[in-house]
């Protein structure tokens, strides 16, 4: 009995620890799959220090993190002191019901209203630029901080003798006085560990902090809203140290709370345990500032580079200004790697500051546009969206003649469906939905270059099934040489069925899995992009396998082409700034760099043509030929409400 | 010689929660007196106690500090200081720095506070003690400290709220003892606030027998036990009979079917009164020989002396006897006009005094009063 609880207490731990363990061992692997170890490098360490966005998030991260556990630690401390000295029993009660009920109230409600009052403040003060950002995320997190804090301390001041208080104005000490020398001793320990609590809550927090920060960049929502490529191992080093920071601290503060308790009475450790987590915090604030202080020489040294290498105009008439720019998530080229910062260089060359924020979805950068409460300039959203936020007045008209570079864009990718006037945008990068497949597993003679190589049953338990209406029930339209644009009901009630079909050979639903499956050779078929393809091949590449493993193709029945495109909002507070970026983006230097690094189709004639870009002969991006590819369009909210209703069944019965 | 008032309460009423703690409650205290307030838990001792310390606000009436009107002077600026019924030193301080609190809240100078300390640790005999942490002081030893810090500021009055109650019975006497020396070398105003009637006699100059949120008697010791004033005091002080009877006039008593000479005057003619014997005080003799005869329900050999319960007429005495006796005897009952105390009725009439259900057990400490 006693070996079989000792086996059952190591099984529990092994559970809780394993995926820590996995994602410590995985930070330090030589290449980024996470299926295969390639020897043992520090890679992913020196790619965190390199890189300024995480670095810029962490330091955001660590900053609301200690500014807000301060916050919460201060106020906490006299709202428990406040209830502790309520004279009448049931108002304490009720405060104390009153500040527990944000700790069991969900995170997203929490956030949501929080966001809500937030723009509501923000419209009812009529501010033309972004309320949320800095300030907000701090409020949300000190209000989130606060019930943790009163509850650490609350239980101290109970237990704190009342008449040592009273002693203290006995000899003669005011309340105030009274309760530094006598009461404040006694509750170190709970503010400590409620400081703490907070601190880690803060570091922890996504949900509240992803409806509050705007602008303000935090780790959490930038690795989030990391969906347009698989997660880099520079996060998984950069959580392997938080992990590793945020245990010592713990054991620091254990450690102190176990010798403070062996004598008994005792406060000086704590307080010096307070200081030494304060020291560290503040040491580890100063330390990045230190690291970004840097940025000034990178930024001169960047523009000495970028001398002569870019065609446009750019003068420094609006340096020290902000430029908001919300794209996807991990798509931009960014600095990791020996890669160009894009953003940085455009700093370094206009003195603007990219203020850069990401999104995961189409979706989600609507409903935060439409939300209100914060303001961007630039938005860089899919075709179809693109043409619901000309048709809501959302973004507005660009200034071509101000973009010397716009010439670069391919005139096939002008005047596009989405922008019919060609007013509004400059297309960014695009690519084809297609079909991946293992061409070890998959036998030559299967292949032929349609849609049913998904419904092949020979591959049962080896196809996956992309997770999300629009793709999945595309995927079965163009089968069935079906509009992917239909409204009609019965069309939709088709593409149900084809995918139906499919449901029992395939292994799994997957989005960002089908990295590691497709590049682990687990699975032997995807429908998925063009782009992300040619990222598992140079994954696999990397880590020694081989990526020519892997093939893509464009079914010929037709697939879906889809193009994110840069667009200035309508409330857009630095509109010339903003048409600089864009020009910038298009310059032939920075495109390159830009599609080199995010791998997918790029519309700039001036890279297709340089002989360095190393995709330019890329079938997959470039088809040589004739891809029947259709945009999707913004549909009505009837239709979409029909097709997720019978997605969700389909997902349900499978 | 009349001493001057150092503290007068006047009409002071309390209430918690609706309930009336202290009820117009009228107290003058002397200047250097050893008075002690006594009463069952939930009496309203302690309440009066923070009443005159200034952590209770009277809902009613004044507090005057001599002359002077403090209702409104908070705690920390009243020339008393507090010694509470836990102690509560502050366990993050030494004993040192314990009893150097008052001091350095004053902003004193450094040897001002050394010397007056090592004074103290004197006066409390724990010279030599002061680095020592509290918090591994033996319970007397934390008295002493505590003695110590709230004297150091030379109040002109020490309130101390039942400081004896968790200290064992030997350490209890002793520390009686070292309590009164205190008092009389410093020369300062004692409140003493205490449930055991046995401290409370042979410490004070003045005893405040406290009930119901209203002062029962105030008097010396011995007034308290001799003369008590209602039922409540006289059970409450010392064992006590008390009996129904009728004042027929001056000097003389009707109870237990007997008319009693006594020594009590100034009733109305036929006034029902209770009538207080004590234990001690009843002479027992040969059944014939007594004013009243009783039979012995109860004999208990106590040591120097037999404790009886004898039932006469229906009603059982407490008799405490040097002569052996046991249970189913007659005895007759002698008592000597000296012997005899008579009261007016009150609202406590009916409810003590009878030793009925009576058992051998020492009364309880009562929980902390709030």
């Amino acid at each position: 009995m006693k070996h079989l609880g000792r086996i059952f207490n190591g099984l529990i731990y092994a559970i809780l620890y394993a995926p820590l363990a996995v994602m410590i061992f995985f930070s330090f692997n030589a290449s980024s799959s996470t299926t295969q170890f390639s020897g043992f490098s520090f890679r992913w360490y020196q790619n965190l220090f390199e890189d300024f966005a995480i670095r810029s998030a962490l330091q955001n991260t660590l900053l609301i993190s200690i500014t807000a556990a301060l916050a919460a630690t201060a106020l906490g401390v006299i709202a428990a002191y406040g209830i502790y000295r309520m004279k009448s029993k049931s108002l304490k009660n009720a405060a104390q019901t009153v500040t527990n009920i944000p700790l069991t109230n969900p995170d997203i409600i929490t956030g949501v209203s929080l966001m809500l009052l937030f723009t509501f403040v923000g419209g009812w003060l009529s501010m033309q630029s972004s309320i949320l950002g800095f300030w907000t995320l701090l409020i949300a997190h000190i209000t989130f901080n606060l019930p943790y804090v009163i509850l650490n301390v609350l239980p101290k001041l109970y237990q704190s003798d009342r008449s040592q208080y009273e002693a203290a104005l006995d000899l003669g000490c005011t309340p105030s006085r009274a309760f530094w020398k006598v009461v404040f001793p006694g509750i170190v320990p709970g503010i400590l560990s409620g400081f703490i609590m907070a601190f880690t809550l803060s570091l922890d927090d996504f949900i509240i902090s992803y409806y509050t920060n705007g602008h303000f960049n935090i780790l959490a929502t930038q690795l989030y809203t990391a969906v347009k490529k698989p997660l880099r191992p520079t996060y998984y080093a950069l959580y392997t140290l938080i992990f590793l920071a945020i245990m010592g601290l713990m054991l620091l503060v254990n450690l102190t709370q176990i010798r403070a308790e062996k004598q008994k009475g005792s406060t000086k450790n704590m307080r010096r345990t307070l200081a030494v987590v304060l020291v560290v915090a503040v040491a580890l604030v100063a330390v990045l500032g230190v690291f970004s202080s840097k940025r000034n020489d990178v930024l001169s040294k960047m523009r000495e580079e970028l001398e002569g290498e870019l065609e446009g105009e750019y003068t420094r008439d609006l340096a020290g200004t902000t430029l908001y720019v919300y794209n996807w998530g991990e798509y931009i080229s960014n600095g990791q790697d020996g890669t160009l910062d894009i953003n940085l260089a455009f700093e370094a060359v206009t003195g603007i500051h990219v203020d850069y924020s990401t999104y995961d979805s189409n979706e989600t950068m609507y409903a935060t546009l439409a939300g209100g409460g914060v303001t961007y300039d630039i938005v860089i959203p899919s075709d179809y969206m693109v043409s619901r936020l000309i048709k809501e007045g959302r973004v507005q008209k660009l200034d071509y003649g101000q973009m010397s570079n716009y010439k670069y864009i391919d005139e096939k990718y002008k005047y596009p469906e989405y922008d019919p006037t060609n007013e509004y945008s400059v297309p960014y990068a695009g690519g084809y939905l297609g079909i991946i497949y293992n061409n070890t597993l998959v036998d030559e003679e299967d292949v032929d270059g349609t849609w049913s190589l998904l419904w092949n049953e020979k591959y049962k338990g080896q196809i996956l099934g992309i997770d999300n209406a629009r793709d999945a029930f595309a995927t079965a339209q163009y089968a069935l040489g079906l509009d992917v644009n239909s409204t009609n009901k019965a069309d939709w009630d088709a593409a149900a069925a084809k995918v139906r079909e499919q449901v029992p050979l395939l292994q799994s639903w997957v989005m960002d899995q089908v990295f590691a499956k497709m590049e682990g050779e687990n699975a032997a078929i995807a429908a998925y992009y063009a782009g992300d393809y040619l990222t598992m091949v140079d994954a696999m590449d990397e880590a020694g396998e081989n990526g020519d493993h892997l093939s893509f193709y464009c079914p010929e029945e037709g697939t879906n082409i889809f193009f994110d495109a840069m667009c200035v909002c309508s409330d857009a507070q630095n509109y010339e700034a903003a048409l600089m970026y864009i020009n910038f983006m298009m310059e032939p230097a920075i495109a390159l760099e830009n599609a080199e690094y995010i791998c997918y189709t790029c519309p700039n004639t001036a890279v297709l043509e340089n002989e360095d870009y190393s995709m330019r002969e890329e079938e997959v991006l470039y088809p040589t030929t004739d891809v029947k590819a259709t945009y999707y369009t913004h549909l009505d909210e009837e239709t979409i409400a029909y097709y997720e209703n019978l997605w969700n069944k389909v997902k349900a019965d499978s | 010689m009349e001493k001057k008032n150092i503290i007068e309460l006047k009409n002071i009423t309390v209430s918690f929660d609706g309930e009336k703690v202290l009820d117009k409650l009228n107290l003058s205290i002397q200047d250097g007196a050893f008075v002690t307030f006594l009463g069952r838990s939930g009496c309203g001792k302690t309440t009066t106690l923070r009443v005159i310390a200034g952590f209770l606000q009277p809902d009613e009436g004044d507090v005057f500090f001599g002359d002077q009107r403090v209702n409104d002077v908070p705690p920390y600026k009243r020339p008393v200081n507090t010694i509470f019924q836990r102690y509560a030193l502050f366990p993050h301080l030494n004993v040192f720095e314990n009893i150097a609190f008052g001091l350095r809240v004053k902003g004193a100078k450094k040897e001002e506070i050394e010397g007056k300390v090592r004074e103290m640790l004197k006066l409390v005999n724990l010279e030599g003690m002061e680095k020592r942490k509290v918090t591994n002081l033996s319970g007397g030893q934390q008295q002493r400290v505590a003695i110590a810090r709230a004297l150091i500021n030379r109040p002109k009055v020490l309130l101390l709220d039942e400081p004896l109650s968790a200290l064992d019975a030997k350490l209890r006497k002793d520390m009686q003892v070292e309590l009164r020396r205190i008092q009389r070398e410093t020369g300062i105003t004692f409140i003493f606030v205490t449930h055991d009637q046995e401290e409370a006699l042979s410490m004070s100059d003045v005893v405040v027998v406290m009930e119901n949120g209203q002062i029962q008697q105030i008097g010396s010791p011995v007034d308290i036990y001799n003369e008590p004033k209602n039922a409540f005091v006289a059970d409450f002080i010392g064992e006590s009979n008390i009996i129904d009877g009728i004042m027929n006039r001056d000097d003389t008593v009707t109870f237990a079917g007997h008319t009693f000479v006594c020594v009590d005057e100034g009733f109305e003619h036929n006034e029902p009164v209770d009538v207080v014997i004590r234990p001690e005080d009843v002479d027992v003799v040969a059944p014939g020989e007594g004013m009243i005869t009783g039979l012995i329900t109860q004999a208990t050999f106590k040591g120097d002396y037999y404790e009886l319960i004898v039932e006469v007429k229906g009603f059982k005495w407490m008799v405490q006897t040097t002569d052996a006796y046991e249970e189913g005897q007659q005895i007759g009952i002698v008592l000597v006009p000296d012997s005899i105390h008579v009261m007016h009725k009150s609202e406590f009439s009916g409810l003590y005094g009878d030793y009925s259900t009576f058992s051998d057990e020492e009364d309880v400490v009562p929980p902390e009063e709030e």
